[in-house]
């Protein structure tokens, strides 16, 4: 957080928060990893699909008929992790991108209030009030007060729409069916289990 | 390589019953380090770095643990597949002494794991 070079005028309490706690590098980098899982499910999912169509000439019988089962289930839910993988990552990069304009916000916010305004501690303070118009010396810190407010205003709601949307992202896992499929072991053909 | 690996069998007990099925060993075998390669790999990516959200830091590393357990258990389904394509081949090599010779040429290398 940059302070005012110049003797700042003076604060008289009122502050804004202007810090940005969520990293959205970190965001981003884990978003990479889900969209490296999902890949990783997708492939498999792919390969299980194939099993699952495994031809009667290739294993038949009742074990290819058991074989085939537990491989259609754990294409189900190769699918169900790799989709839920790929709407996480989805999710997270929306959110890392979001927060790293509501950082840009911000950062607006302090530069325009810095030469003007007292800024430290993550915070800008507010000068006095002008008496009027003509009052030279705290008109054009009063003016930059109400601009970084302005932002600080845009940042925070688009902070708030970000966040929601991620929430809404991981609460949508929540209602996911969670049910395994059972892994069926093969048979002989009715003798052996 | 692959082996020409369409066998009719016929199994005992079940044998004496006459069921006659057709296994593809060296598709089997594929399958089996299929499934433990993609075992492995899922396994692998499910190691996921909680990121710092700030305030939803919780629910987001909260989210990540439950889809990387998740994950997990999808890769221990993998393995637990291709354990029963290993056990399955190894019963059927010893139910049946032609079937049984001719998976021990077949699947020895699978057999031998």
């Amino acid at each position: 957080m940059r302070r005012v070079a110049s003797e700042p005028l003076t604060a008289v309490g009122k502050s804004i928060d202007v810090e940005v706690r969520p990293d959205p590098t970190s965001c981003s980098l884990t978003a990479t990893q889900l969209a490296t899982l999902a890949e990783a499910c997708e492939r498999s999912q792919a390969m299980l699909s194939s099993h699952a169509r495994m031809e009667e000439e290739q294993l038949g019988g009742l074990s290819g008929i058991v074989y085939r089962h537990s491989s259609t289930l754990l294409t189900q839910a190769a699918e169900r992790t790799g989709r839920r993988s790929r709407r996480l990552a989805e999710g997270l990069a929306a959110y890392a991108q979001g927060i790293t304009e509501v950082q840009r916000l911000m950062d607006d916010a302090v530069a325009g209030a810095s030469p003007y305004l007292m800024v430290g501690g993550g915070r800008i303070w507010s000068p006095a009030e002008p008496a009027g118009p003509d009052d030279t010396r705290l008109t054009p810190a009063w003016t930059a007060w109400r601009d970084a407010v302005d932002r600080w205003r845009a940042a925070r709601a688009l902070e708030e729409e970000t966040s929601q949307a991620w929430l809404r992202v991981v609460d949508r896992g929540v209602v996911i069916d969670e049910v395994e499929p059972p892994l069926l072991d093969l048979p002989l053909d009715g003798t052996v289990r | 390589m692959r082996v020409s690996a369409t066998y009719d069998a016929v199994h005992s007990p079940v044998m004496t019953m006459g069921m006659t099925i057709a296994v593809d060993v060296d598709l089997l075998r594929q399958h089996r380090l299929g499934l433990l390669a993609e075992a492995d790999e899922i396994e692998r990516r499910a190691c996921l770095d909680p990121p710092d959200a700030g305030a939803l830091t919780g629910v987001t590393a909260d989210t990540l643990e439950h889809l990387s357990s998740r994950a997990g258990r999808l890769a221990a389904h993998l393995r637990e597949l291709a354990d029963a394509l290993d056990r399955w081949l190894s019963v059927a090599h010893a139910s049946d002494g032609e079937v049984g010779l001719g998976l021990d040429l077949l699947t020895s290398g699978v057999l031998a794991l």
